[in-house]
């Protein structure tokens, strides 16, 4: 699995995202609960893992841009964050032998510190007014656990890049 | 000691990258106008992104249908109910339409029309969290959109343009509540009140209108429309209606009012930019003299 695939993969992840995923949120059929996907996240958390923390942290910055230009308010907030939270994986992940419930722990820790870091960056800019417990109780948990369910569906993918790391 | 902090050069890039961070998150905060490699990626993406929105729309849209059919009876019967009603507000309306008429002439009032032309448009992303409540649209400033333009569907008002780019651009819902963005709010009460909508409650779907004087009379069940006094919006984009009013906030000094908007602001397929409304300050004008 070369570079190209892992654009492919992540851009395509992407545009989901935005796109399609928006027809199958829970606010969209009138919930006051809304799921926040995070697709690309789980797959750079899953390269910091299998590929490397300098890998991680690249494609974090260069996706975290595209999401700060497209959907953000201010330059930099997703940029320093997808990339931070790739480099802590693989940081994290270089004490330990990887195993699946290792993997699942890190991406938690992963999908958790990010909703949260965005919630109170925003929060610091007065960008958002919301209070914690709501911003906790309705966004950052039901996201977190979409998050990791879609980190359980894409591990798999994690043998195809042991086995490119070896070649 | 402090050599040794000094010689992890992993620490001192975090160190670094985090000063940095804030320093660009403040410079950013209040630009809007886009530079042109932002134009660039995003007029490309927002062109891939139509092509993912359109047949996902489209099979939304087959399952909403689907569940609709099961309601259509119980609309079709309050439908041909408020059907009579609607000819007897006809002639009402062109009763009113006559005499406006006759009172403007009166007033040597010169009017143009004062209706809005709009852009319809497409929405063909939306922002993946809803930290940022942003809208993709498929119009931009080659279709003539500028900043801050108002932005509705056909239930009522959802919000105004933030971005600009070529070929999309960006809609900001009146759910974001940031420190530049307050709407300036008409209540439709006798003698007219304004206010300004500020702060959303998620979880009730409300949104409040504060800075509302205390002698106001304001009732539940009135409509909230926009105004033009902030010189953002044209006056009378519908925000919503009034549920209930907080006398005593901010020390009893002004009222606060709760409205539910009258868009869904999560079911959003296709919006209308409100280009330009004809003659403001004369129907303004007019409003403060009754």
């Amino acid at each position: 699995m070369n570079n190209k695939w892992i654009i492919g993969i992540l851009f395509s992840m992407f545009l989901l995202e935005g796109t399609v995923f928006q027809y199958m949120n829970t606010d969209y059929y009138g919930s006051s609960i809304s799921i926040y996907p995070h697709f690309v996240l789980g797959i750079i958390i899953l390269i910091s893992i299998y590929l490397g923390k300098k890998q991680a942290l690249i494609w974090g910055l260069l996706f975290g841009l595209l999401y700060d230009i497209i959907f953000g308010r201010v330059i930099g907030l997703y940029m320093i964050g997808m990339a931070g939270i790739g480099y802590f994986g693989g940081w994290f992940i270089q004490f330990f032998h990887p195993t699946f419930s290792l993997y699942i722990i890190i991406q938690f820790i992963g999908q958790f510190a990010f909703e949260f870091y965005l919630f109170s960056m925003l929060r610091l800019y007065q960008l958002i007014q919301l209070p914690i417990e709501v911003a906790l109780t309705h966004m950052i948990i039901p996201s977190t656990i979409l998050n990791l369910l879609f980190a359980i569906f894409i591990f798999p993918l994690s043998r195809l890049l042991i086995e490119n790391s070896n070649e | 000691m402090f050599s040794k902090i000094f010689q992890n050069k992993q620490l001192i890039i975090i160190l670094f990258s985090l000063i940095l961070l804030v320093i660009v998150m403040g410079i950013t905060i209040d630009h809007q106008e886009l530079t042109w490699p932002e134009k660039l990626v995003k007029d490309t993406v927002a062109w891939m992104q139509g092509f993912v929105y359109r047949p996902a729309s489209a099979v939304a849209g087959f399952f909403k249908d689907v569940k609709d059919f099961t309601i259509l009876f119980e609309e079709n019967k309050a439908v041909k109910y408020s059907l009579h009603q609607y000819s007897q507000v006809v002639s009402e309306l062109n009763q009113l339409k006559e005499e406006n008429k006759r009172l403007k002439e009166m007033l040597d009032y010169k009017e143009n029309n004062g209706l809005y032309t709009l852009q319809v448009s497409k929405v063909i992303a939306r922002s993946p969290d809803r930290w940022n409540n942003m809208l993709v649209i498929d119009k931009g400033a080659k279709d003539g959109i500028k900043k801050d333009m108002a932005v509705i569907t056909t239930q009522g008002l959802i919000g105004k343009i933030y971005s600009v780019s070529s070929f999309s651009s960006n809609v900001q819902l009146i759910t974001d509540t940031d420190r530049s963005s307050f709407i300036f709010a008409l209540i439709q009460s006798d003698p007219i009140t304004y206010g300004v909508v500020e702060g959303y409650d998620k979880i009730n779907n409300e949104l409040s209108v504060t800075k509302i004087s205390l002698e106001a009379h304001i009732k539940p069940g009135q409509l909230v429309t926009t105004s033009n006094l902030g010189e953002v919006f044209p006056t009378g984009l519908v925000i919503g209606a009034i549920i209930r009013i907080e006398e005593e906030e901010n020390g009893g000094l002004t009222k606060t009012v709760y409205i539910t908007p009258a868009a869904d602001l999560y079911h959003i397929d296709e919006v209308f930019v409100v280009m330009k409304a004809n003659n403001q300050s004369t129907s303004e004008k007019e409003e403060d003299s009754e």
